[in-house]
């Protein structure tokens, strides 16, 4: 056990200390797609953060504030979009990411055929990666954000995105 | 020779704190005499001539803290490889560039990068090679953080600075 925890103490600071090699998910299991002409491919760096944090952004006004709170703890965002073979994908996806590593917190499947996943890595208190994994009939979409996440600022985001709809 | 004059240029770089990027002022430099590329160079006084036809004391204060503006443009795409790209940003990334963001759609990679000197903005420089074009965007200056949210360039390029993934969209709708 003391040694699950030393390795797992040494992999934080390794994700804590490295600027350019992020440990995520999109990288460690999805990294042949990232040339892959079939996906569409962000990567937002934890530079850009630091940017937007010093930066007044305006995005909408109501997720204005909520969005700020969210973004200034991210470090790094990842985003891999595809339209072809998406139910494929999904499935790959969840059987992929390795259920030790990533806790499920959430699914949800919507009338319209949406299957999504929400998925964290955390270190006690401390949410360090969230992924969403989304699977529709015409997208896959899997998004991973790094950082010091807090859900209930994450909650409260997608509140405010909900009172615009 | 041209090993002197490049380890020359390489010392310099490391030596002196200047904006100026050897590996990007070479790649504008090969693409210089192709025909079916365009590029355009201001810095000095004609960039503060520009500055004057800036629509509003925004831009015209921005245009103010440029100091060179370098733009290449290609409507073929394929001119410049994939490999070339790759080792323009690996140089960069070597001289104290920091990637913000990089998207890949379609064929198309767009990369956005910057180099800052005590907290301000020295370079910009924004990438982007497709099939069927090519651009790159180098911006010397001495910016601070908020001068580049208003920053609007007008060359097709501009909007690509504006294409800042609006996370909203990307959000999912349960």
């Amino acid at each position: 056990m003391r040694i699950v925890s030393f390795l797992m103490l040494l992999g934080f600071l390794c994700l804590a200390g490295s600027t350019q090699a992020q440990a995520d998910a999109i990288s460690t299991y999805f990294g042949q797609y990232v040339d892959d002409e079939r996906f569409t491919v962000v990567y937002i760096s934890p530079k850009m953060f630091q940017m937007i944090d010093k930066l007044s952004i305006d995005f909408d006004e109501e997720s204005s504030e909520a969005m700020k709170d969210v973004v200034k703890d991210l470090r790094g965002l990842r985003i891999l979009v595809a339209d072809e073979g998406a139910q494929g994908l999904y499935q790959e996806a969840i059987q992929k990411i390795n259920t030790t590593e990533y806790e499920l917190l959430m699914t949800v499947r919507n009338k319209s055929e949406d299957d999504m996943q929400f998925l964290i890595k955390d270190e006690g208190d401390i949410v360090n990666e969230l992924l969403m994994i989304i699977g529709s009939e015409d997208n896959f979409v899997l998004m991973s954000f790094v950082g010091n996440i807090d859900l209930e600022k994450v909650a409260k985001l997608s509140e405010s995105f909900e009172e615009q709809d | 020779m041209k090993i002197t004059l490049i380890a020359l240029g390489m010392l310099m770089s490391i030596l002196c704190v200047q904006a100026q990027t050897p590996s990007v002022e070479r790649f504008f430099e090969k693409y210089n005499g192709y025909e079916d590329s365009f590029e355009i160079s201001l810095q000095g006084w004609m960039l503060k001539g520009a500055s004057l036809f800036a629509e509003d004391d925004v831009s015209k204060q921005l245009m103010r803290k440029i100091s060179k503006l370098r733009v290449l443009i290609m409507d073929e795409g394929s001119l410049v490889s994939k490999q070339e790209v790759g080792r323009l940003l690996k140089n960069v990334r070597g001289q104290q560039f920091e990637d913000l963001m990089e998207i890949r759609d379609e064929g198309n990679n767009i990369n956005f990068l910057i180099r800052e000197d005590n907290n301000r903005i020295t370079n910009v420089l924004m990438l982007l090679k497709g099939d069927e074009e090519f651009m790159l965007i180098s911006l010397e200056g001495l910016l601070k953080f908020e001068d580049l949210n208003r920053l609007e360039i007008n060359v097709t390029g501009g909007d690509h600075f504006k294409k800042v993934p609006k996370n909203r969209r990307d959000v999912p709708r349960a």
